[in-house]
């Protein structure tokens, strides 16, 4: 019992500790985590405002340059306005003498100067021109009209005009505009000067000072910067442009409707255009991403770290976790082991190899019984294989225990000049006395190549596998002499050989259960009545060890007693059930053979019905009709026997449930299997065939005793021997059997009625004369051989010669008449009638 | 072992009155003869009645069994009546002869035989 419930604690203990360990890890797991994700979010913030910042700065960039290009036009334009002013106060202009200025402005020729590279004229207030610098001369085209012409005729300041298209040459151009003044200080004109715009707007040298995407956007909305001057794709942006004076847009759409752009701008003051920096995001922000994808990948990086060190503790843990539980199990299995362990050189080799186990480097471990000087060997390991009982192990044995044995207590011992197989030296010795008692003292030893070899906690775990190991010695031992005990009274209560009665062959088996089952409680015997009938009984007492041996003991003898009492086995039966006493349960048959009249009767109290082989039928009947169930339950106060009809050579089998009894099939199932086993040795002896029998039934460890009783009932025996009280009313029956017995001898009828009659008056002279009215027994015998048949009656009384009664001769006159000799023997027991018939031929 | 039915039984008929006819069946023994005696003692006779054994039914007989005849057969004579053991079987008839039975007690072959016996020894009683 103590047994199972270690086996269920083990794993529970095992569950607990692995419950706790993930407990603890999931904690731990999870503070890791929630850390670094807290960490990697503030980095991750960081970084991103950082990124924010940069594209502001960058955006800012943008603006300052749309700025400086702003600044960069209005110093041209205030430049070139300078220029034509200084112009306008050149005597010429000021004397209003158009043919001199012509002459002065043919130096401002197209294609010939940096300034004013599409020419300069001068055009009267009628809206005339009068000069210019044209080879051509003045066009005659009315100017009028021309936005600068009244602009500054009206504001008499300069005047910077939007971007037009030449009619001829389809040049872009701008025209700038100043008024001219008079001597008398009047205005006298306007002198007006054009620049041509270059074709392309975007120079490879302004790309390269970051001013890609550079465009300019005149009062009209024109983008000076397009061959056709067409104003911006995208309205909205030109909107916002030209309502502000500058700005920088993040985002959004450019000038011709794509998005994703940064867009910078803002305005020249003078010709009042605006300055824009149209330019892809990827491009402006292309420093502050790159920033952000290198400090991403560090924060990320940091981060797989982190959790790649996170999980090797994890899997550390398991694996420590997993050396834990493989120790529990491995302790778990040792006991378990030690406890159905069933002599001490199992159990040793158990620790041995227990320890082994845990100590991988240990050089040898050795188990020995007895203490200094006259140590045995029990197990030995070297370089952790068992090498049992060689003479070099038994060497080192004896050393550990003796160097143990010497120091007298467990723990750390000096090596001395130990050595194992001679070759290694030993650094290390551990020894640990084992058994409780001092007369069965053992040691548990295990020595290391190199000095110092176990910390505490190791050796504390060796001093748990030696206590261990010490527990199941000291049970071993008590269960070897309980058992040693109860197998010898066992055998002392079981009846050896049996005694062949005549007429029978017998053949027993007995055994006891396996050694940790205990011997049990079964039973047989045989009793061979006075009167020649034979009482045989299987019997079986629940439980096992002493206490079942003792009872079984009780009921064999009562068994016995019985027998001789009563002839009915229902009779016994009934009366050894007061000696099983309420609680112990027995089961127990009781079969009655008569060997002269081949009669076969029965009881049974929740036995297992015997068998009854007829070798000629080839057929098995079932004694199966029990008087009651087992003793010690409900048994009736009186019962009848239930006769059989015995079939020639026909071979009785009782037996213990033991030898039928299977775990995986029913009871039923193993009966029969005894029925074919018992067929098929019809021919054997029961000698032979009882072992046989059992081998075939029995599995290799059957815990269960069992006991097995093959009874061949042969022939009936050439002679008789019948002892009975001496009394008239035994002889009815006696005449009946003997009857039986002559008809089985095959006695003609004649013969064998005389031969009963003389027999029944030799018993009457037995009764009357030989004891009168006290109580005594007679003794009938019949041989039947070589054609006689020989008849002797005895008595144990006094003689008395027949007295000349009438009444009382009949008898001898009888005797002699029906058989050839009558004699009567005188001897010191007592007087014996001895009457011989010469049989007919053939009997 | 196995329960027999009883030794003996005993039937005890009155044809005429003073007359019995007592018939024996089973085993006649020294168990069973002391019976027969004991009947035979207690039967209700008058001077010159008669009593015929029948024996027929008797499977095995025994010399207590013959003595019991004897002995009952001078208990009856003693009470002036006579005893007739009627209807042996042949080997009974040899037994009978063996001890000479015939010389103590009346034997008749049937129990019709016995009765007429019985009548004779009346009518002689009668004619003398």
């Amino acid at each position: 019992m103590a047994r199972d419930r270690r086996e269920r604690a083990d794993p529970l203990f095992e569950e607990v500790i692995a419950r706790s360990a993930r407990a603890v890890r999931g904690r731990l797991l999870v503070g890791a985590l929630v850390a670094l994700s807290l960490l990697m979010t503030l980095a991750l913030v960081f970084v991103w405002q950082q990124y924010q910042d940069s594209k502001r700065q960058a955006a800012n960039e943008l603006r300052s340059r749309a700025i400086l290009a702003a600044t960069v036009f209005d110093t041209y334009f205030t430049g070139q306005l300078e220029a034509l002013s200084a112009i306008a106060r050149s005597p010429s202009v000021r004397a209003g003498d158009a043919k001199a200025m012509s002459r002065y402005f043919s130096g401002f020729r197209p294609g010939t100067g940096t300034t004013f590279t599409a020419g300069v004229g001068w055009i009267d207030l009628g809206g005339r021109q009068r000069a210019t610098s044209d080879p051509r001369g003045p066009t005659s085209i009315d100017l009028s009209g021309r936005d600068y012409f009244a602009h500054v005729a009206a504001t008499k300041k300069p005047f910077v005009a939007d971007a037009i298209i030449a009619q001829t040459s389809k040049r872009r151009l701008i025209v700038m505009a100043v008024p001219t003044f008079g001597r008398d200080g009047r205005l006298t004109g306007v002198l007006a000067g054009g620049v041509v715009i270059r074709p392309s707007a975007n120079d490879p040298r302004a790309s390269d000072l970051g001013f890609t995407g550079l465009a300019v956007i005149d009062r009209k909305g024109q983008q000076l910067t397009l061959r056709n001057l067409a104003p911006a794709a995208n309205g909205d942006l030109l909107r916002r442009v030209r309502s502000a004076q500058e700005g920088v847009l993040v985002g959004a759409h450019g000038l011709d409707g794509s998005s994703g752009r940064v867009v910078a701008f803002a305005t020249s003051r003078t010709p009042g255009w605006k300055t824009v920096l149209d330019q892809p995001e990827s491009v402006v922000f292309a420093d502050a991403r790159r920033a952000l994808f290198l400090e991403a990948s560090l924060v990320v990086a940091a981060a797989v770290t982190v959790l790649a060190l996170i999980g090797w503790a994890v899997r550390r843990s398991r694996r420590d976790l997993r050396g834990a539980q493989a120790q529990v199990r491995r302790w778990a299995q040792l006991t378990r082991s030690l406890n159905a362990a069933l002599d001490k050189r199992e159990v040793a080799t158990l620790v041995a190899t227990a320890v082994a186990n845990e100590f991988r480097d240990a050089s040898a471990i050795v188990t020995v019984e007895g203490g200094n000087g006259d140590a045995t060997q029990l197990a030995a390991l070297v370089h952790g294989r068992l090498s049992p009982f060689t003479r070099l192990n038994e060497e080192t044995a004896i050393a550990v225990a003796g160097q143990v044995g010497r120091a007298g207590e467990s723990g750390t011992h000096d090596p001395g000049g130990l050595t194992v197989g001679r070759l290694v030296a030993v650094r290390s010795l551990y020894g640990f006395r084992l058994g409780a008692t001092p007369a069965h003292a053992g040691v548990l030893g295990v020595v290391f190549e190199r000095a110092n070899a176990l910390g505490p906690d190791q050796l504390a775990l060796l001093q748990a596998h030696a206590d261990q190991a010490s527990q199941a010695l000291d049970r071993v031992r008590r269960h070897e002499e309980e058992h040693d005990l109860a197998v010898l009274l066992q055998e002392s209560l079981l009846p050896g050989k049996l005694r062949e009665p005549d007429g029978l062959e017998v053949a027993s088996f007995y055994r006891a259960g396996a050694l940790h089952a205990a011997v049990g409680g079964d039973w047989y015997d045989l009793v061979r009545r006075p009167d020649g009938i034979v009482h045989l009984t299987v019997g079986d007492v629940a439980g096992h060890g002493i206490e079942a041996a003792v009872t079984m003991g009780q009921l064999r003898n009562a068994f016995r007693a019985y027998a001789l009492e009563h002839a009915s086995p229902a009779a016994v039966v009934l009366r050894v059930a007061h000696h099983a006493g309420d609680d112990g349960m027995a089961t127990m048959l009781c079969v009655a053979y008569d060997p002269y009249a081949r009669e076969l009767s029965y009881a049974s109290a929740g036995h297992p019905p015997a068998l009854l082989l007829d070798p000629a039928a080839r057929t098995i009947g079932r004694l199966d009709q029990p008087i009651s169930g087992p003793l010690g339950w409900v048994v009736p106060s009186n019962a009848d026997d239930v006769h059989v009809d015995v079939p020639p050579n026909a071979t009785l089998a009782m037996y213990t449930d033991g030898l039928v009894e299977r775990r995986d099939a029913p009871l039923d199932h193993g009966i029969d299997r005894l029925a074919a086993a018992l067929l098929d040795r019809l021919a054997s002896t029961p000698d032979a065939a009882v072992h046989a029998v059992v081998e075939e039934m029995i599995e290799s460890r059957n815990e269960d005793d069992l006991a097995l009783l093959l009874v061949r009932l042969g022939e009936v025996p050439s002679s008789l021997r019948i002892r009975l009280p001496a009394r008239p009313e035994v002889l009815r029956d006696l005449r009946r059997r003997v009857r039986a017995w002559l008809v089985h001898r095959g006695i003609d009828e004649d013969a064998r009625e005389a031969a009963i009659l003389a027999m029944s008056e030799a018993c009457n002279n037995a009764i009357e004369h030989g004891y009168r009215e006290s109580s005594g027994t007679i003794a009938v015998r019949f041989e039947h051989r070589a054609g006689m048949l020989v008849i002797a009656v005895e008595d144990e009384g006094s003689w008395r010669e027949p007295q000349p009664d009438p009444t009382r001769g009949r008898g001898f006159v009888l005797m002699r008449h029906l058989m050839e000799t009558t004699e009567i023997v005188h001897k010191p027991s007592g007087t014996e009638v001895v009457l011989e018939q010469r049989l007919n031929v053939a009997q | 072992m196995n329960e027999a039915p009883k030794a003996l039984s005993i039937h005890i008929d009155e044809p005429v009155e003073g007359s019995f006819v007592v018939a024996l069946a089973g085993e006649l023994d020294l168990a069973s003869a002391t019976e027969v005696s004991q009947g035979l003692a207690g039967l209700p006779l008058r001077a010159g009645g008669t009593v015929v054994i029948d024996v027929s039914g008797l499977s095995f007989v025994d010399s207590s069994g013959l003595n019991a005849f004897v002995a009952g057969s001078r208990n009856v004579a003693s009470r002036e009546a006579s005893l007739i053991v009627a209807a042996a079987s042949d080997h009974l008839g040899r037994l009978f002869d063996v001890v000479r039975l015939g010389d103590s007690v009346e034997l008749a072959s049937s129990v019709e035989e016995a009765l007429a016996k019985a009548d004779e020894t009346i009518s002689d009683d009668v004619g003398r």
